[in-house]
C-alpha cells in the first residue's frame, strides 16, 4: 500500500498529499490552507457568536453558517458549485478520525 | 445485493454490497451499481476519487486521518459531501473521503444504528436495521 504513496510537502504546513490521487500541486490544497488560516484567525470571535455551528469560509470571509452541516453543504453546492469553500465546525477541538482501513490502491 | 467474497479481489472473506448509489448533495447526478466494502474500522466512509470527479463533487475540506498508512506520516485527503444509498436499507448524506480506489468503503458513519451479522462458516452475512431486521431484503449466500 505504501508503494504508491509519496510525500508532497506543503510550505508552511506539516501536511502531505497523496501521490497518485491527483492532489499533487492541487490548487485546492493551497486554497484549503489559506481558508483554514482565515478561519483560525476568526475562530475566537466565532466561538463567541456561533459556537458549535458550521461556517462556510470563502476568500477569507465567513459567508454562511448553519447548525446543520449538511444543509450548509447543500447551499454551498448550489451557490458555489465550482468554488472551493471551506466548511468547518466552530470549535476549538479537532476531530480525531481513525481509518483502520484498506488504503488507496495502486493505479 | 450482497455477497461474501473469499476468492475474488480480497485476500480475506469480506462483506461486500453491490448496487450502491452515490449522488451529489442535491441527488441530481449519480453513479449506480457501485461496489462497497463494509468497513467497521473506518470512522468515515470513502468513495473512489474517480466517482467524485465524475459527479463534479466539490472538495470542501482536507483532513488527515490516522491509520490509512501507519508507516507514514498523516496525509491530507480531500473531503466531499455525498449521498450514499443502499437500496432497501438506507440513504444518508455524509462527509466522505475521496481516495483512489476501485470500490467504496462503508464506514461507521454509514453503519451507525445498523446490525451486521456474519456467519463465518457459511461465508454469509446480513445487514439490517434493528426492529425490522428480519424484513430487510438481505441476501444470504
Amino acid at each position: 500500500m505504501a508503494d504508491n504513496l509519496k510525500e508532497l510537502k506543503v510550505i508552511g504546513e506539516p501536511q502531505v498529499a497523496l501521490i497518485g490521487s491527483g492532489l499533487e500541486g492541487d490548487p485546492m490544497l493551497a486554497q484549503f490552507f489559506q481558508e483554514r488560516a482565515a478561519f483560525r484567525k476568526q475562530l475566537p470571535e466565532l466561538l463567541k457568536t456561533c459556537p458549535g455551528q458550521y461556517v462556510a469560509v470563502y476568500q477569507g470571509r465567513v459567508i454562511d453558517q448553519d447548525k446543520d452541516e449538511f444543509a450548509l453543504a447543500r447551499r454551498m453546492d448550489i451557490g458555489y458549485r465550482h468554488e472551493f469553500v471551506l466548511i468547518e465546525k466552530v470549535s476549538i477541538e479537532e476531530d480525531e478520525i481513525r481509518m483502520e482501513s484498506p488504503g488507496p490502491e495502486s493505479p | 445485493m450482497s455477497r461474501a467474497s473469499g476468492k475474488e479481489k480480497y485476500s480475506l472473506p469480506a462483506v461486500v454490497i453491490d448496487g450502491v448509489v452515490i449522488s451529489d448533495t442535491a441527488g441530481v447526478s449519480h453513479r449506480e451499481r457501485l461496489s462497497a466494502l463494509v468497513d467497521i474500522g473506518a470512522d468515515r466512509s470513502v468513495i473512489p476519487l474517480h466517482v467524485c470527479n465524475d459527479l463534479n463533487l466539490q472538495t470542501r475540506r482536507f483532513a488527515s486521518p490516522r491509520g490509512f498508512d501507519p508507516q507514514a506520516e498523516r496525509r491530507s485527503i480531500p473531503e466531499y459531501y455525498a449521498l450514499i444509498r443502499v437500496e432497501g436499507l438506507r440513504e444518508v448524506l455524509l462527509r466522505v473521503f475521496g481516495v483512489p480506489r476501485s470500490n467504496i468503503l462503508l464506514g461507521r458513519d454509514f453503519l451507525t444504528g445498523l446490525t451486521l451479522v456474519v456467519d463465518s462458516p457459511r461465508l454469509t452475512w446480513r445487514l439490517g436495521c434493528p426492529g425490522i431486521f428480519g424484513k430487510m431484503a438481505l441476501r444470504l449466500l
